[in-house]
């Protein structure tokens, strides 16, 4: 009986502490805050716009299954190739074609501008794509230590 | 004996059992509140980035009634009266446009006109490069057509597919063939300024021809390749372009167009100061323009558009 008792007891916390780990490894991120806290954090060399439905359609495609949220910002002059983008993916095959999606855009952009600007060739080259849970960041900008460094804290 | 064997349990019992229950209960606790923080936390929405406040919708909307229409969007500054007032109707504070009054335009550019509405755009089509993306991203006139991209130039806006539509990527001018275009406003050179002129005229003069094959009885506007702002273009891109330059190449595009009996706009005069450049402050780089500037600009396609048929 006394076995019994103490085998409930352990099977009952080690469910109950369960519980409570597996919620703070699905840390949910708020994307529209997230994005303009990134955007008010790195000193961007341009203006930066939010790019509705049809722009990032163009820029991603954004048609693949598994696609839960996103938010996208992009330079709205077009002086530099400054980009970022926030997705919220279903599962291991949305990363997957995500993370395509971005690298097509970063070679879109660079056939875009090697033809006629070298400078900005430089910061694509040096674009981050990162996955943490289900969200992935995409980021072209002069500062990407800093929007990496926000989003591994916002998902701490 | 009895007594021995029971008093220790019964003791334990008494001491232990306590403590036991609260424990269990502790950890039933935990577990139900983490369920039911599982099952009430907040479902997973799309984002719409874009709200488009009614009345703006209204405003671009092509039906006739909304065309005469009393609202007037946030990101427009004309008046409520249809009257062309060049100076009234400019959104920037800081000068009036010097380049509105017709002797500073390119000999050849088309006189102002009687002002049209935002519905004029419903059927039009802007093709050009990086500069023309921005009709689309500050989203000046959502009602037009913008078949632009940063990679298209003179060289290469008939064969490089660069334009996304709907879910193909296509030229140019495919694309223009299926919108139905009336009215086509081009603006490109401005990667080409160094180029050879007559090379890059007579490649403008081979778009033209195509644009009318692909969009046949509309009306074909030539645009102006936008001034510089020598200080930061200088710096930021090649010490070699000049205004000078750029007038050189405009006023070749315009002989261009009055040979191929197509308009020529000169909207660059909007975005010229005394000096023949571009203010600092309308450019991020010395050749793109701000947000501001794109109104500007539509506010003097409105003033130089010709009726439609």
């Amino acid at each position: 009986m006394k076995k019994l008792a103490v085998f409930a007891l352990c099977t009952l916390m080690i469910l109950s502490l369960t519980a409570c780990g597996s919620k703070s490894e699905a840390k949910e991120l708020d994307l529209d805050a997230f994005a303009k806290q990134v955007i008010d954090a790195v000193e961007y060399d341009d203006d930066m716009v939010q790019l509705n439905e049809q722009i990032a359609s163009e820029y991603y495609g954004l048609s693949f299954d598994g696609l839960e949220q996103w938010v996208a910002y992009g330079s709205g002059t077009a002086a530099t190739t400054n980009e970022l983008m926030l997705m919220r993916l279903k599962d291991d095959a949305a990363v997957s074609a995500a993370k395509e999606a971005v690298q097509k855009r970063i070679e879109d952009q660079t056939s875009n501008y090697e033809g006629y600007r070298p400078d900005e060739l430089f910061r694509l080259e040096n674009a981050v794509v990162e996955v943490r849970g289900s969200y992935l960041l995409f980021s072209i900008s002069p500062d990407n230590d800093t929007v990496t460094k926000l989003f591994e804290d916002a998902l701490k | 004996m009895p007594n021995l064997k029971f008093r220790p349990k019964h003791r334990r019992k008494r001491r232990g059992a306590p403590i036991l229950v609260g424990v269990l209960c502790a950890a039933v606790f935990s577990a139900a509140a983490a369920g039911i923080w599982q099952l009430n936390s907040t479902p997973v929405q799309a984002l719409k980035p874009l709200e488009l406040d009614p009345s703006v919708v209204a405003a671009f909307s092509s039906s006739p009634q909304a065309v005469a229409i009393q609202a007037i969007p946030s990101s427009e500054p004309e008046p409520s009266s249809q009257e062309p007032l060049p100076e009234e109707a400019s959104s920037e504070p800081a000068q009036s446009a010097s380049g509105q009054s017709e002797s500073a335009q390119t000999p050849g550019a088309l006189e102002e006109q009687p002002r049209v509405t935002s519905a004029y755009f419903d059927d039009a089509v802007f093709i050009g490069d990086s500069i023309t993306t921005g009709i689309k991203l500050y989203d000046v006139m959502s009602n037009t057509t913008v078949l632009a991209s940063t990679g298209i130039g003179l060289e290469n806006i008939l064969s490089k597919p660069a334009i996304k539509y709907g879910e193909e990527t296509l030229t140019a001018m495919q694309a223009l063939a299926k919108t139905g275009a009336r009215k086509v406003y081009i603006m490109l050179g401005a990667n080409s300024i160094l180029g050879d002129h007559d090379t890059m005229v007579g490649l403008y003069g081979n778009l033209i021809d195509e644009v009318r094959r692909n969009a046949p009885d509309s009306i074909i506007y030539v645009q102006s390749v936008l001034p510089i702002n020598e200080e930061i273009f200088h710096v930021k891109y090649n010490p070699n372009t000049d205004n000078s330059d750029i007038m050189d190449f405009n006023t070749k595009l315009a002989a261009l167009a009055a040979e191929k009996q197509v308009y020529y706009l000169d909207v660059g005069s909007v975005f010229r100061d005394e000096t023949g450049g571009m203010p600092a402050d309308y450019t991020p780089d010395g050749m793109h323009i701000n947000s501001a500037q794109y109104i500007m600009w539509f506010d003097y396609l409105k003033t130089h558009a010709i009726a439609a048929e």
